[in-house]
């Protein structure tokens, strides 16, 4: 019967909470870091420019594994300048398109790609309206100027920093759920 | 002649050097701090017994990975019943002498094994004096009886608790730094 026993994860769905065999529950309570939750609203986390023509929403600081994750916002077509990656990055288009001048797909609403340390690539939208995808990278990402020289190196505490500073000038409240 | 583009170590002067780094002060207040675990005393961390021939030495608990540290003791000939890694190991011998019954490697001091999500198998120890292993795993390890039949899950939790149950049945003062 449905619901009573079920043998599989699918079929196991019942509408409630159910209690889950936990041995040790009492040093879970104690010690387990409690999941995060971001709306939409800016004084939740505010978009911070980056450049003229794009903006940052952040949505998670990992300082114990170099991890961040944010919404990127180029406003009308234009570039993010070429850089290189020295970890993982997972992304999901939110709104219009974007694509990299190295690769010959178009990212737009949904759907999902990933990079790996090493590749070196420009980011660019073609939509007069721009784009927003959510991103979630680890680890260095290097930008270059247009010679191909090392402009500056970013990671999670350049995206602290990024996110607290203008918290500040703006006098917009450190969100704490921003860090895990 | 191709020009030597390995630069790394750049300096062998034994001086604190000022590096240019321009988030010190957010390093300083949000990151965790590393931190030093004495591992071939007691002073920082008990041997727990786990079962009768063995014990655990917990060097480190990360609740945000389920990841934890710890050096193993079998104490002479014995067996760690079979068990399914659902992510990855780490460890490297540092006395006696241990192998799987699943593989046909022994390792020995200095040396080198790696594990990967998946993969079940039997820790033996023939060697008179058993074998102490450093180890650093993440995710839960599957403990089956001589059956077969699923018997426990071991990880972050278990060994939190594992080690908090010997400190305080035995008055020993609980170590924050194990605590990344």
């Amino acid at each position: 019967m449905a619901g009573l026993g079920a043998k599989t994860a699918a079929e196991a769905g019942a509408f409630k909470i159910v209690s889950v065999p936990e041995a040790h529950k009492q040093i879970i309570d104690q010690y387990v870091r409690e999941g995060t939750y971001i709306g939409q609203s800016e004084e939740e986390s505010p978009w911070v420019p980056f450049g003229d023509n794009a903006a940052i929403r952040h949505l998670a600081f990992d300082v114990r594994n170099n991890v961040y994750a944010n919404v990127l916002w180029i406003k009308s077509a234009g570039v993010i300048g070429t850089h290189k990656h020295r970890g993982m990055v997972w992304a999901i288009g939110l709104e219009g398109t974007f694509r990299y001048l190295e690769y010959d797909w178009v990212c737009g609403p949904g759907d999902f790609i990933t990079e790996f340390p090493g590749h070196a690539h420009t980011l660019v939208t073609d939509e007069p309206d721009g784009m927003k995808a959510f991103f979630w990278m680890q680890g260095a990402n290097e930008f270059y100027d247009d010679e191909g020289n090392h402009v500056e190196t970013l990671d999670v505490w350049w995206f602290i920093n990024h996110y607290e500073s203008y918290c500040k000038e703006q006098g917009i409240p450190i969100n704490r759920q921003l860090y895990l | 002649m191709s020009e030597n583009k390995m630069k790394a170590p750049a300096s062998d002067t034994k001086e604190i050097v000022d590096v240019p780094w321009a988030y010190r002060d957010l390093v300083e207040r949000v990151s965790p701090g590393g931190r030093y675990i004495d591992m071939a005393s007691d002073v920082d961390s008990p041997w727990v017994p786990f079962g009768d021939g063995a014990a655990i030495k917990h060097l480190m608990f990360d609740v945000r990975t389920n990841t934890y540290s710890n050096i193993l003791w079998m104490k002479g000939p014995g067996t760690i019943g079979t068990h399914l890694h659902r992510g990855t190991v780490t460890m490297v011998a540092i006395e006696g002498s241990v192998r799987y019954l699943e593989y046909d490697w022994v390792a020995s001091p200095g040396g080198l094994i790696l594990e990967v999500p998946g993969e079940a198998h039997t820790l033996v120890t023939e060697h008179p004096e058993g074998c102490k292993l450093f180890g650093w795993m993440s995710g839960p390890i599957d403990f089956f009886d001589a059956e077969g039949v699923y018997a426990d899950t071991v990880d972050v939790w278990w060994m939190i608790t594992h080690y908090e149950t010997y400190c305080k049945e035995n008055g020993i003062p609980i170590n924050q730094k194990l605590y990344l």
